[in-house]
């Protein structure tokens, strides 16, 4: 029972920290899709080995079993076979460990529900375009040539695209939160 | 957040940097505190415009079509129009890269390597990991067979028998080995020169009908029943063998004429009866399990799709066909508009889902439905088929829910799925928090759904999706399956991994 207990609030936690996880793996991985695929297989493991949790923060666990899933994954692809890949992936996972902390978690939330409505207010073409880059994970030359748009149009909009949305997001005030 | 480094960061994550650039890179996030949060921020900002991005895209499926048939349309040439439309077909949802290598193995552009077909498989116990089902496209590899019968047709033309136990390899659709077993071959004149090999000796046929008995030792027994064949073994002239002759050949390839070979060899006729035999008796199996499902109270809807009618549901369109075997009901989904309505009303906090399926076709850019409920509603589930040949079970969040939402699959289904029966079921457990998928009786996938509260069914789909006018968003995307589906059962429990096994094995074709 109290092992059920003691699983259930791991996993509760764990699952509460998702998103920053998919940022993580995204950002170990650079495609959105596989981040989740990484995220999953990372939680599965969590589901089989909650166990084995003593001590350490539940957030760095977890970041453990991505960071072994990611590094996985891009072996299949043979994505990481040069040692300066090696150092990039190594120390972009490091950077996460230092700047990922559960009290920057927290805010969270509350940043993405901002986000969410200054993104609906944002031309329909900058959304293709932004959803092409980061959730299709298309390149610049390839969203020039599907947007009939020079490539550095393409840079240019996504740019001030970003710019837009951090504004945007400065100026709105929290709004309540829907039950 | 730091904005002078954002095209730095955005062409790490477009993977457009350079060596000595991905040095530079990790120095920088070692050494550099400012420069490793606005990196972790600004990677952390992508992911969540991403998500959003994504969300915007499940609301507007429409898009596709709607937004350019008004005024934009209107302003544009004809030409521009129609570069206009294959945009937009694009930009629709999922925004996916249509050159992505993982799209490769669906597409007609894939290469084939399939030799031959699994035409006929009696009481076959396969050994190894290459267990083909009936209908089965086989590419070049080895065949172990414990025991049972396997028909091959070979792209050549050329039908041959298998009778384990068995070794026999495919290498070509005009060549194979056999390291032991008994064979049958039947080759018509379009696949003269088929040829199969054996450890002592190689057989080139000039078209005929002839049997092989081959054992581990590399001694066998060769039969024309008609026509003739070519033997060539090492260090050795080429024997001519006729029609009703027989020959011996020991393990170094020394072969005589025999009038007492007493082997008995398996016969197409025969093949025939035991696989209408051996499906008659598998259909009254499934005919009995079918009934005693009638007092399960774990099942709240099955569709068995025999004797041309349905109580659950409405057929719309769709054609009767014939199922996994002779008398067995099946629905065949050819036609966009083609689907069965059915209303499944309560709250799961388990479910699974299961079906046979004989999927005809992998569209690159198109789910197929499996059962979609109707729009795309939070709690109600959408089961389907992804572009990749996936398999996924999902339901909507509500807005600016976060939790777990379970992944899908990629690659469950390939070219060589296509026309084979394939048994399909997902399970559903709110108190695991998980999603798990298997395809023939074997566990593929699970995946962490931590949902928090039961699913719904309501109305809905088997085979395609209906999203009423009164929508505010207008009609959805095509989801039609194509293929046919001969049982569909949805229980109010997650079957075990065991139970799912047990009934692939006694039913499958």
């Amino acid at each position: 029972m109290d092992s059920d207990k003691n699983r259930d609030q791991i996993l509760k936690e764990a699952f509460g920290y998702h998103k920053a996880l998919v940022a993580y793996a995204y950002g170990l991985l650079r495609d959105y899709a596989l981040a989740e695929d990484a995220v999953q297989s990372g939680y599965v493991a969590l589901t089989k080995r909650f166990d084995t949790i003593s001590g350490d923060s539940v957030l760095a666990w977890c970041r453990g079993a991505v960071r072994l899933e990611a590094l996985q994954l891009l072996r299949k692809r043979g994505k990481v076979s040069s040692l300066e890949e090696t150092v990039l992936f190594d120390a972009v996972a490091d950077a996460f460990e230092i700047e990922q902390t559960p009290e920057r978690e927290a805010m969270r939330l509350e940043r993405l529900e901002k986000l969410r409505d200054c993104f609906a207010k944002v031309p329909t073409r900058s959304q293709k375009m932004i959803g092409g880059r980061y959730l299709g994970g298309l390149g610049l030359r390839e969203l020039a040539l599907r947007l009939n748009m020079s490539e550095a149009a393409v840079r240019k909009g996504i740019y001030r695209t970003r710019l837009l949305l951090r504004e945007c997001m400065e100026r709105t005030p929290i709004a309540p939160r829907s039950t | 957040m730091n904005h002078e480094f954002d095209q730095f960061f955005d062409a790490y994550l477009a993977g457009e940097l350079s060596a000595e650039q991905s040095v530079d890179f990790a120095e920088k996030l070692d050494s550099d505190p400012g420069f490793r949060a606005a990196f972790v921020g600004f990677v952390e900002e992508s992911h969540e415009l991403a998500s959003v991005a994504g969300e915007v895209a499940d609301s507007r499926p429409e898009k596709k079509i709607s937004s350019l048939s008004t005024s934009t349309f209107r302003a544009i040439s004809a030409a521009a129009a129609v570069f206009l439309l294959v945009v937009a077909g694009w930009l629709w949802w999922p925004w996916q890269n249509a050159d992505d290598p993982k799209f490769a193995d669906v597409t007609g552009e894939a290469p084939d390597r399939s030799v031959a077909q699994l035409e006929k498989a009696v009481g076959v116990q396969w050994i190894g990991p290459v267990q083909p089902a009936q209908g089965a496209a086989l590419e070049p590899g080895i065949l172990h067979i414990a025991e049972g019968v396997a028909q091959l047709e070979f792209y050549s033309g050329a039908q041959v028998i298998v009778e384990g136990p068995a070794e026999f390899e495919l290498i070509s659709a005009y060549h194979a080995r056999c390291l032991q077993g008994k064979i049958r071959a039947r080759v018509p004149k379009q696949a003269q020169g088929f040829s199969i090999q054996t450890a002592s000796f190689e057989l080139i046929d000039l078209g005929t009908e002839f049997g092989m008995d081959v054992s581990t030792s590399g001694a066998a027994n060769v039969r024309v029943f008609d026509g003739e064949v070519e033997l060539h073994a090492e260090n050795r002239a080429k024997q001519s063998v006729l029609g009703g002759q027989a020959i011996a050949i020991d393990a170094e390839g020394n072969s005589s004429l025999t009038q007492n070979e007493s082997s008995s060899y398996p016969d197409f006729a025969e093949v025939q009866a035991r696989a209408d035999s051996d499906a008659m008796a598998k259909l009254e199996r499934w005919k009995k399990w079918n009934e005693s499902l009638r007092s399960d109270s774990r099942i709240v809807a099955r569709f068995d799709f025999q004797d041309r009618t349905i109580d659950q549901g409405a057929i719309v369109g769709c054609r009767w066909a014939e199922g996994r075997w002779p008398g067995k009901g099946a629905l065949e989904f050819r036609h966009t508009g083609d689907r069965v309505r059915v209303s499944i009303p309560g709250k799961f906090s388990q479910l699974t889902l299961m079906t046979w399926i004989r999927l005809d076709a992998l569209p690159r850019l198109r789910h197929q439905a499996l059962l979609l409920t109707d729009e795309y509603r939070p709690d109600h589930i959408h089961w389907q088929i992804p572009p990749i040949g996936g398999l996924a079970l999902k339901a909507r969040l509500k807005r600016g829910e976060s939790i777990v939402k379970p992944g899908q699959i990629p690659n469950v289904f390939d070219q060589n799925a296509l026309g084979v029966w394939s048994h399909v079921c997902s399970t559903f457990s709110q108190q695991e928090g998980m999603v798990r998928h298997y395809l023939n009786g074997k566990e593929v996938s699970e995946h962490v759904f931590d949902y928090g509260r039961p699913l719904q069914i309501g109305v809905g789909d088997i085979g395609n999706w209906s999203v009423p006018a009164k929508m505010r968003t207008g009609p959805g995307p095509p989801r039609n399956f194509v293929g046919a589906m001969d049982e569909m059962t949805i229980w109010n429990v997650t079957l075990s991994p065991d139970e799912i096994h047990d009934i692939y094995q006694q039913h499958r074709p």
